[in-house]
Formats: structure tokens, C-alpha cells, sequence
């Protein structure tokens, strides 16, 4: 599980047609506004950093969001998995670029 | 993950982000709650500086867990508390707190001995010494944080019982200037406003103070003052721009030691622009020199002040010459100017000049006597005023302030204390002769072999010397030689030369009243006990009364219950001074107990409210009945300082000589030193506060940017800074925005080789005898690039049996 | 390949956070402290090597309660009393008036942005 805490800007005037849209995406939840700055603090709960993109990709996709910036992520549980081995990551791709800039 | 700590996590992403993006957080919930409940709140006051800010001490469980301040306060209004005074408690369940007494054995370690045992070897000393070299050979060095009832107690004790007045405290070392300046110019010792006069003044003139981090709670009111009235104009006078500077609509420069030609330049200009108030030196003025006997003309005054032009000024001092005409007019076209100053006047070769020369520029404008005009000294520890200076606890002085020379005075507090039946010493009376000042005093201090030292034994509390005293390396092999008693709450160096240390109780585990800068008075109750078998002074006192055989000079000495005891000395000491103008007989200890605001003197009786300012009839209840006092005051008279004769505050021709330590090519650099925010003196207390001692972990050099870049020194580079006297080994901290040729050293370091008083000089005010801290030759040579330096250093219970200091 | 190297970069930054985090809940100082001054990493335009948030330290730069020396170390104590958050038993130290007058037991951080203490534009003052 990671846990990301994201600011969202907004022009004030749209608060009450963004508030559903919002709420529209189960993993995220509000914890702190202040409507008069145009800003919400946001945190969002994913399975990993894909389903993470594809929340942020429909936050800036949005008219009524000014800009959402990531704050902080806490990796906890995932760490946890990649020391224990259960999760593993493919460097290849990587690698390949690598090779790719030498020739 | 369970559910608790997710949720956590996500509180704080969330309450991180919002920080960062600048809104409020509401989810700081999970924090912010009343971490300890408290059992019941204490009235008292806080031990430390001396605006004498009231506050609640926090118990549970027998034990000291918080502090708040008192919002019916009149000195910290709204309850407001500085870091130093929201931690003292902290001090009171310290580990290193002494509990048992202690003697040095022939090997010169400190033994743990029972009190009785302590009590027998001073009691033979004492006698001892009193046969062989006679009563003046024992003396009493008290302090300025003392409760007013254990000074006054040793100080009968002493003057009353012993027939000696070989009395004398710290704050010979801080206030003695100012009271001497008090005592010339006005006729009478400390301020005549209070600190109500901040609200109501227009222009605050701060010299020879670092407000904001000395007495922060009072820069805290006129910060507010300021901001809240825009019109309000604030100069600050200073050899270093301090913090207090944030708050200045005008910083004007001065070189230490060089101010007195400011002053008196001021007042010329106030004069040349016709500035000044004719009917007010007209009636309330009096022209005067040297020990004030002789009067002048104001000719003759403003003769003497033409020396003093913007341009001579300037030359001297480092002050622009325009700045000094901006100050004279915002100091003098003002509806009221409040000046405040502290130690960088006092603690000078002429500190009592200082005084006066301030006091001048009152005068001649006529800022006494209405709502926000005053010159008011700031005192500098919580109970200087009210313990030592009141009751008369200075080697010249009986209570009330009177000098013990009066006979008149004299003669009465032989009465009013019984001496002619209770003192053990054949004269049956109060000395006559003055004893010796604090500098004289561990000058004279030492072994019975040897004969240059008439003084051969000292009993002192809560107090530093052997860190404090200037010129420190002069006076510690006397300490150690002499019959040294040290009562104190921790190790010290002070105890580490001692021959017998006692432990003391803390002033919230024994109670007792405190007298702050305004006059005012304030009962501290018991709210825990002392740990292990550390003793109020009062009880110490009582126990060397009647082992000498004083139980009658000191009726109290038989009690056992220690409030009963202070409440005996205080109604004895306000029934003493009741026909003095600084009066606290309505001040009754029941009184005191009950009030959440202290009483200001003079209070002649209960149903009085307490003075605010002095020498206006209807606000000053000396003015309803002056004969009482020994004074006459006209019936018309609306104003009059009837403590002078003729009512008429003194205008002194003062010069501005070059008396503090002069620079020269070997020794190039002035020295200034001083206090930061966090700490408190010589850092026994607050270096063991966790908080204040990360603040303020060791001393420093402050050095001018440009002279560093002369040396080539960096910051943080390890430099040795040295006099005549002796050296420091400090690391630099490179400024800009202060005097070229200026370094300045603070004062709380306890490390051997940073105690700055090895450097300090030595040179005292002929008429107050308190150093001039304030002002030393000093050079500086690199000694290494910077250094991991070893701070929050504090002297051990092993190291007191040393002799050397590390 | 893209969402890789997201991964990767977000894992270093995050392991220094879930160390950080760690910490917060242990209420301790993240890095050693070494008597050193909170500005020295904590002020915009450190240059110590461990630079840290300077948003917080900038605020408290033009408050108020920096004016009246209330420092970092006042609310958050020093290394071995640490504490990221203050508590709202220091805010009654000075302020007991003001926290005796919230008989919601609102916290103060509600109204007073943390740190400049400014209180939010808008609000009637609820404190007497």
C-alpha cells in the first residue's frame, strides 16, 4: 500500500462542481481546504505508483483543477515487501538505455 | 497495517503537505492535547530575571511538572512567559541537585556529612575567628535571588547580632551604580514609575540594555506598545546591534564606554533648541557637581555641556552626529519619554556618572512625575531589589535602604532590633564604619597564615563569585584558602572551592517574597519539598543564630515550620522599615498571600493599594503624611522628590573621562560581554534545562566581519582572546552588523577556558565599586580552523574536589 | 519503462520519508541534532548538507512570536525532549487567556497558521 499526500489547486468559484469529482476517486480522501487559497490537501491510497498515475493523470485532465502536485509518499509496506523478496523490480529496461547511449 | 498506524501515517502526509502549501491544519488533533494533568497550581514567581513576571507552578504527585503565567499579572500582562521562566522547574528535580552537606577533608575531597556535623564546624570557625581576628574577620556575600526574608534574617543577623558589616551580595556587581545614580540625582533608591509608564510613554529611549533577550517579557510590552501606537518612537542605544534593535525607529552606536559624552550631547542639544523645560528646572532642578553638596547655576550647566557637539560627540563615540540631534528632539518634543537601561550603564568605571547623566536629561525635560515618563532602571536579578537593596544588605547600608553612617537611622534600627541587649559583641551596637564592597571583600579573602588577608571566612548563597567576580584568577586561591561556606542547589565553581557546601532548597520548596524592578513585592508559596535533606536559608540562618546565641535578636530561630519563619522575618522587616519612604507595612504577609498582584512601596497601610509612581501628591502616600518619614513637603507642592532637600532632583555637570581599560597596539580590541535569551548567569540552572542548553550549548566570540577578514578568520574558526588578565579559548561567530573593533563575549559558560571573567577588568566605579564588565583591552590570534567544541558544560560533583578548574 | 523509473526515483525519496515518518511517530529528531542551530539546516539557503523543509522556518522568520523569542526549541523542544508537533499545554504557557477561552477545545492551530500564528483572514476572534 502507498499513501501519498498531494496539493490540489483550484480557482475558489469551482469548489462545489469539484467537490463530487473529487469524490468520484474512492482512493483518495480530503483532509484539509482552504477554499479561499485554492487549495486542497489530498491523500491518496493505491495498491502501487501505476494506479497512481492514472489518478493524477485524471486530477490534471480535469478543467476545474488549477494544478496537483505530489507532496510526500510513504513506501512503507512496499519496502517492506521488496526487502522480504516479494516484489521484484525490472531493471532491464534500464539497462538497455544504457547500452543504447555507449553505441 | 493496522488500521491506527495508517491512519497516522496518512495524518501526517497530510498535515506535512499542508505546511508546505502554507493552510492551516486542523488534523495537528492527534498531538495537541493536555499532556500531563496537573493536581494544583502555586502561586509564585518566576526565580529568574528581574521584571519579576508572576506565574502558576504546576504539581503532581509531590513534583514540579509545569509552569504558566498569571494572566491578572501586572508585570507579565496576560501571563506571558519567556523559555527561560516556561522551564525553570525543570531545575527542582535535577539529578545534580546537592542534597546532603558537604565537608572537604584533609585530602580535599567533599565528604557527606549530617547537618549537625556542618553546623558545629561553622559554628567553631565562626567563634573562633571572632575571638582570634575579630567580628569583622567572618562575612556574609548574599544575592539578588534570595527571598527578601533569608537577606534580611542574615543581614540582623550579621549587623544587629555580630556588630559587623561585612555584609555584602551580588548585586554590588549589577545595581550598585544605579542605586548610588538613584541615590545622588533623586535622594532616594530605585525607580519612581513603573512599568505601566510603557503604555503611556511615546518615546522609550533603551540604552545599555539588550531588552530582548535580557528582560524579554517587558520588550514583549513595548514591541506591543509600538505596534499597537505607530506613533510611538523607540531609540536604541547600543555597542552591538542586538535583537532588541528590530523594534527601533532610531539605533544609534556607541563604542563601550563612550556613551556619557551622548548623554551629555543630548542634553546640549536639547538646550541650544530650546527644548527643555524652564518651569520644570525651575522648580523641580537643582544644578550641581561632584558629591552634589555645592549648587551651580544653569549657566554654569550649560557652560559645561559645550564641549559636547554633535561632531565631538561623533568623534568619540562612533555615533553619527545626526543621530544624536534626532534623539535629543524625539527625547525631548515627546508628550512623555520612558528611558530604560541595565547593566550596560551600571556595570562601567563610571557607571554612577552614567546614572546621572540620564537622570540630567529627565529633568531638564520634565519626564517625571506623569503617566509614561520615567528614568527606570531595569534590575537585573528577580530579588535585588526587594532583598538586598530594601533591606539594606550591602556593606553600607541597613534596611530601608539608609546608610548605616546615618546615625539617626542608625541609633533607631538599634532599638527597633535590641542590639544593645542581644549582640554578643562587646560594642553593643551597629558599626558605624562601612564594610567592605564585594571586589574588597575576596580581595581580602584568605588563609588564616595569612596576614594581608584580614578576612578570613565568608558564608555566601546562591550566588557565583568564583565565576562572576572579574578578574576571576585573583580571588579563587583566596576562596580555597579561607573557611568558605557555599549554599547552593548544584555543583558550582564557587562550591568547588568551598570548605563546606550546603545544600539548598529551591525557591517553589520553601516559599518567601521577591521585590522586582517596579517596586513591587510578591509572595511565592511552598509547592513541593526540598529533595534529601537540602534547607531553606531561613532555617540556616537560624541554626547559626542560635548556635552563636541570637535567638532573641532572631525571634524566629526557634521555629520549625519554614513559612512561619519567613512570615516572623518579613513582619519584623516591615515593621523596620515602616517609617521609610519605601514602606511595605501594608503589606502584611496575609496580604501578601492573598494577592495575585503583589504590592508596590510605598504602602503604608493595608486599605492602601500600593504606590504606581512616586513624588506626585495623590498617587504617593509619603505626601499625605511626610513628617512620618521625616520629610517636609510644601502644601502646594503637586510634585516634589521630598527624599532631597528642597524637593529638587539633581542636574549634575558630569565629564566623560577615559577611565574604562584602554586599547592599545598589543591589546587592540574592545571586549563587551554580556547575556543571551536562554541562559541565566553562569549557567548553573538553565546549562542543565535541556531546552535552554541546546539553545545556548557554549560561548562564543561575536567578531565584525571586517576585522575578521583583517585577521583572516572564519566563522567558526577557534580563536584565543586574551588581556592582561587572562585568556579564552572560543569559537568565532562572525558578524556584520555590529562596531568595527568591537567583540563581544557572553557570560554563561562554565568550561575553565571559556569563563569569560579570567578576561574581564577589574576596574570599579569609585563611588559604587562595581566593575566595569563592560569594557577590557583585549587581542585575538587564531589558534585552529573550527572545532568539534564540547558544550553544555557543568561542573560535576567530582570535579568540586579538584583544585584546578578544567 | 516510464512508470520504472517513477518507481525507482519515488523509492529513494521515499525510503528517506518512511525514515522520517518512522521518527515522527518515535518523537524523534530525524537526524542527529549535534548542538547544532535549527537554522543551520533549516533555513532557506543552507547550505549544511542536510537541508530540511524551509517553508516552517520561513514563516516563523516574520512572526511575531521570533520577535519575542520564541524560538524553534520553545515548541519543539531539543534533541532528547523532541517534538515535531507542538502540544497545546506550551501554547498555554504564554497564551491561557486565549486557550481557556475555547471551550470547544478547538485547537489553536485550527484558526493560527502554523507558524507565522497569523490568524485566518475572515474570523471573528472567539477569544475574549
Amino acid at each position: 500500500m502507498i499513501f501519498t499526500s498531494a496539493v490540489l489547486e483550484f480557482n475558489k468559484d469551482s469548489y462545489k462542481k469539484l467537490l463530487p469529482f473529487i469524490e468520484s476517486h474512492t482512493e483518495v480522501e480530503i483532509y484539509e481546504k482552504d477554499i479561499d487559497a485554492g487549495k486542497i490537501i489530498l491523500v491518496i491510497s493505491t495498491e502501487d505508483d501505476a494506479q497512481l498515475e492514472v489518478i493524477q493523470k485524471s486530477f490534471l485532465a480535469s478543467e476545474l483543477v488549477i494544478d496537483f502536485t505530489y507532496h510526500a509518499i510513504h513506501f512503507g509496506e512496499s519496502v517492506d515487501k521488496l526487502i522480504d523478496g516479494e516484489i521484484k523490480i525490472d531493471f532491464e529496461d534500464i539497462n538497455n538505455k544504457k547500452k543504447n547511449k555507449l553505441q | 497495517m493496522e488500521m491506527s498506524r495508517r491512519n497516522f501515517i496518512k495524518s501526517t502526509l497530510a498535515a506535512s503537505a499542508a505546511v508546505a502549501a502554507g493552510i492551516s491544519t486542523s488534523s495537528n488533533a492527534v498531538a495537541q492535547s493536555q499532556e500531563v494533568v496537573i493536581e494544583r497550581w502555586v502561586k509564585g514567581v518566576c526565580r529568574l530575571c528581574g521584571t519579576g513576571c508572576s506565574v502558576y507552578v504546576g504539581v503532581k504527585g509531590g513534583r514540579l511538572v509545569a509552569m504558566k503565567g498569571n494572566v491578572e499579572s501586572m508585570t507579565n500582562t496576560r501571563g506571558y512567559l519567556c523559555v527561560k521562566g516556561m522551564n525553570i522547574w525543570k531545575v527542582a528535580h535535577h539529578p545534580d541537585r546537592l542534597t546532603r552537606p558537604l565537608i572537604r577533608d584533609g585530602k580535599g575531597v567533599l565528604r557527606p556529612a549530617s547537618w549537625d556535623q556542618a553546623l558545629t564546624l561553622i559554628e567553631k570557625k565562626f567563634k573562633q575567628f571572632h575571638k582570634k581576628y575579630g567580628y569583622d574577620s567572618v562575612a556574609y556575600y548574599g544575592s539578588g535571588q534570595c527571598t527578601t526574608e533569608e537577606s534580611y534574617t542574615f543581614n540582623k543577623l550579621w549587623k544587629g547580632g555580630f556588630g559587623s558589616n561585612m555584609v555584602d551580595g551580588n548585586p554590588r556587581l549589577c545595581m550598585a551604580s544605579a542605586v548610588a545614580g538613584y541615590m545622588s540625582s533623586l535622594g532616594s533608591d530605585e525607580p519612581a514609575g513603573a512599568y505601566a509608564d510603557i503604555e503611556k510613554s511615546e518615546t522609550i529611549f533603551l540604552v545599555g540594555s539588550n531588552l530582548s533577550e535580557a528582560h524579554p517579557i517587558l520588550f514583549r510590552r513595548v514591541a506591543r506598545h509600538k505596534k499597537d501606537n505607530p506613533n510611538v518612537k523607540i531609540i536604541v542605544c547600543e555597542p552591538r546591534k542586538t535583537l532588541t534593535s528590530a523594534v527601533a525607529d532610531l539605533w544609534m552606536p556607541s563604542l563601550p564606554g563612550t556613551d556619557l559624552a551622548i548623554f551629555n550631547g543630548m542634553a546640549r542639544e536639547i538646550i541650544k533648541n530650546n527644548w527643555h523645560d524652564k518651569n520644570y528646572v525651575k522648580t523641580l532642578g537643582r544644578v550641581t557637581i561632584g558629591d552634589g553638596s555645592k549648587e551651580l547655576s544653569w549657566a554654569d550647566y550649560v557652560k559645561h555641556l559645550e564641549k559636547y557637539t554633535p561632531q565631538y560627540v561623533e568623534r568619540k563615540t562612533g555615533c553619527p552626529a545626526a543621530d544624536v540631534k534626532a534623539a535629543a528632539k524625539m527625547f525631548a518634543k515627546s508628550k512623555a519619554t520612558l528611558s530604560m537601561w541595565c547593566m550596560g550603564l551600571n556595570q562601567r568605571a563610571n557607571g554612577v556618572w552614567a546614572n546621572n547623566l540620564i537622570h540630567n536629561l529627565h529633568v531638564i525635560t520634565g519626564n517625571y512625575g506623569k503617566p509614561g515618563a520615567d528614568a527606570f532602571s531595569l534590575t537585573g536579578q528577580p530579588n535585588a531589589c526587594g532583598g538586598v537593596r530594601e533591606t539594606g544588605s550591602l556593606a553600607h547600608l541597613l534596611p530601608g535602604a539608609r546608610p548605616v553612617a546615618n546615625k539617626k537611622w542608625r541609633e533607631f534600627v538599634e532599638g527597633y532590633w535590641g542590639v544593645a541587649k542581644y549582640s554578643i559583641n562587646p560594642s553593643k551596637a551597629i558599626n558605624p564604619k562601612p564594610g567592605m564592597h564585594a571586589v574588597k571583600l575576596f580581595s581580602s579573602l584568605g588563609g588564616e597564615k595569612d596576614k594581608t588577608k584580614p578576612v578570613k571566612a565568608v558564608i555566601m548563597s546562591t550566588t557565583n563569585p568564583a565565576q562572576t567576580l572579574p578578574n576571576v584568577n585573583k580571588f579563587i586561591g583566596g576562596m580555597q584558602d579561607a573557611f568558605t561556606v557555599v549554599i547552593d542547589i548544584f555543583p558550582t565553581r564557587t562550591a568547588q572551592c568551598a570548605s563546606v557546601v550546603l545544600p539548598a532548597a529551591f525557591l517553589y520548596e520553601k516559599g518567601g517574597v521577591f521585590g522586582c524592578s517596579e517596586r513591587r513585592s510578591f509572595l511565592t508559596d511552598k509547592a513541593v519539598n526540598a529533595p534529601g535533606e537540602a534547607k531553606a536559608d531561613i532555617w540556616i540562618a537560624s541554626q547559626i543564630a542560635k548556635r552563636m546565641g541570637l535567638t532573641k535578636l532572631i525571634g524566629w530561630a526557634n521555629e520549625t515550620n519554614i513559612d512561619r519563619m519567613n512570615e516572623l522575618a518579613w513582619t519584623d522587616y516591615i515593621g523596620c522599615t515602616a517609617n521609610t519612604e519605601k514602606t511595605l507595612k501594608g503589606a502584611t504577609y496575609s496580604r501578601l498571600k492573598k494577592s495575585t498582584v503583589g504590592v508596590q512601596w510605598p504602602c503604608p497601610d493595608e486599605k492602601n493599594p500600593g504606590t504606581y509612581k512616586r513624588y506626585v501628591r495623590g498617587m504617593d502616600p509619603i505626601f499625605d503624611n511626610p513628617k512620618r518619614y521625616g520629610y517636609t513637603i510644601p502644601a502646594g507642592a503637586k510634585e516634589f522628590f521630598y527624599a532631597r532637600p528642597h524637593g529638587k532632583a539633581n542636574i549634575f555637570l558630569r565629564d566623560d573621562p577615559d577611565n574604562s581599560e584602554q586599547t592599545s597596539p598589543a591589546y587592540p580590541f574592545i571586549m563587551t560581554t554580556g547575556r543571551v535569551l536562554e541562559q541565566w548567569h553562569t549557567g548553573s540552572m538553565t546549562m542543565r534545562i535541556p531546552e535552554t542548553a541546546a539553545a545556548h550549548p557554549h560561548s562564543f566570540v561575536e567578531i565584525n566581519e571586517k576585522d575578521a577578514n583583517r585577521l583572516k578568520i572564519k566563522n567558526g574558526d577557534i580563536v584565543k582572546v586574551e588581556s592582561v588578565r587572562g585568556y579564552n579559548i572560543l569559537p568565532v561567530k562572525i558578524v556584520n552588523n555590529t562596531l568595527e573593533g568591537v567583540i563581544f563575549v557572553p557570560m554563561h559558560d562554565q568550561k575553565a577556558d571559556r569563563m569569560v571573567n579570567f578576561i574581564c577588568s577589574d576596574i570599579v566605579d569609585p563611588k559604587s565599586a562595581e566593575p566595569d564588565y563592560k569594557v577590557s583591552a583585549v587581542k585575538i590570534t587564531k589558534v585552529s580552523g573550527p572545532k568539534k567544541i564540547d558544550g553544555r558544560y557543568l561542573v560535576s560533583r567530582q570535579e568540586m574536589n579538584k583544585k584546578t578548574f578544567s | 519503462m516510464k512508470h520504472i523509473f517513477l518507481s525507482t526515483t519515488i523509492l529513494f525519496i521515499a525510503t528517506v520519508f518512511a525514515v522520517s515518518v518512522n521518527a515522527i511517530e518515535q518523537n524523534k529528531h530525524p537526524v542527529p541534532i549535534d548542538d547544532k542551530s535549527c537554522a543551520t539546516c533549516h533555513e532557506k539557503g543552507s547550505t549544511d548538507e542536510m537541508k530540511a523543509a524551509p517553508e516552517a522556518y520561513t514563516q516563523w522568520d516574520t512572526s511575531l512570536h521570533k520577535l519575542n523569542g520564541v524560538s524553534c526549541i520553545t515548541c519543539h523542544g531539543e534533541e532528547s525532549t523532541f517534538k515535531p508537533q507542538s502540544t497545546i499545554s506550551t501554547c498555554a504557557s504564554c497564551h491561557s487567556i486565549e486557550v481557556d477561552s475555547m471551550k470547544n477545545a478547538e485547537t489553536c492551530s485550527s484558526c493560527h497558521q502554523v507558524h507565522t500564528f497569523r490568524p485566518l483572514k475572515g474570523f471573528k476572534s472567539p477569544h475574549s
